[in-house]
């Protein structure tokens, strides 16, 4: 018999969808708020992209 | 599942030939990266990561400087891009107007989910996160010029990170 040490892997239900309320969905267009949203993902994603290129072997 | 992030390749030099690397798709993934589903028709689901876009160029150039290296002298590999240390960054937009389009903007770190360092998802929630949104459709339109600059080598090129 085996046993597994290892804590279960996505314990959480992932199947259901969340549906977007009315206000989230007023947001995805209103161009104020989305001028924040441009230069707050612009920065997450510089942060991976830094993360992701420091590939020389030490 | 008892799969570890690092089986994930490294420095992409074949095993059997030291001068042969394979980067981007040319690589074979030791295995899928979640777990894998049926449709209700019985199809097979079977997660793999995506190896194209941001993977690809990060592997592509890791690769490029390490044959550089050697080509000066070095005897092996002297950069490594696994993609269990990697993130990626994706958008992927709809409709064409600056006004009206959409957009889901995504990030994942690391692409390959590494359950020793991350144990409750695999992955650093910091810099994992997904929203829907117009300012993602105006990212895709800056990255779309912004790589087009970047193909054409106009001058500052080497600064737009792939």
């Amino acid at each position: 018999m085996t046993t597994s040490v290892r804590p279960e892997r996505y314990p959480v239900d992932d199947t259901a969808a969340a549906l977007p309320t009315p206000w989230t969905l007023f947001l995805r267009t209103f161009i104020p708020w989305q001028i924040v949203r441009f230069a707050w993902i612009n920065l997450r994603m510089l942060r991976v992209i830094w993360r992701s290129h420091r590939t020389r072997l030490t | 599942e008892a799969w570890r992030a690092a089986d994930w390749p490294h420095t992409y030099q074949s095993p059997a030939f030291p001068n042969v690397f394979a980067a981007g798709i040319a690589f074979a993934p030791p295995h899928a990266i979640s777990r894998p589903y049926q449709t209700p028709s019985g199809a097979p689901v079977a997660p793999a990561p995506p190896r194209t876009g941001m993977p690809s160029a990060t592997i592509g150039k890791t690769v490029a400087a390490s044959i550089v290296d050697m080509c000066g002298g070095a005897e092996a590999p002297t950069h490594a891009a696994s993609m269990a240390e990697m993130g990626a960054a994706c958008v992927a937009s709809a409709g064409a107007n600056p006004l009206t389009g959409t957009a889901v903007s995504l990030t994942v770190f690391p692409i390959v989910p590494d359950f020793e360092r991350y144990p409750r998802y695999g992955r650093d929630l910091r810099d994992t996160f997904g929203e829907i949104g117009l300012a993602g459709h105006w990212i895709k339109i800056l990255l779309h010029h912004l790589f087009l600059y970047k193909a054409r080598l106009h001058p500052g090129w080497a600064l737009i990170p792939e």
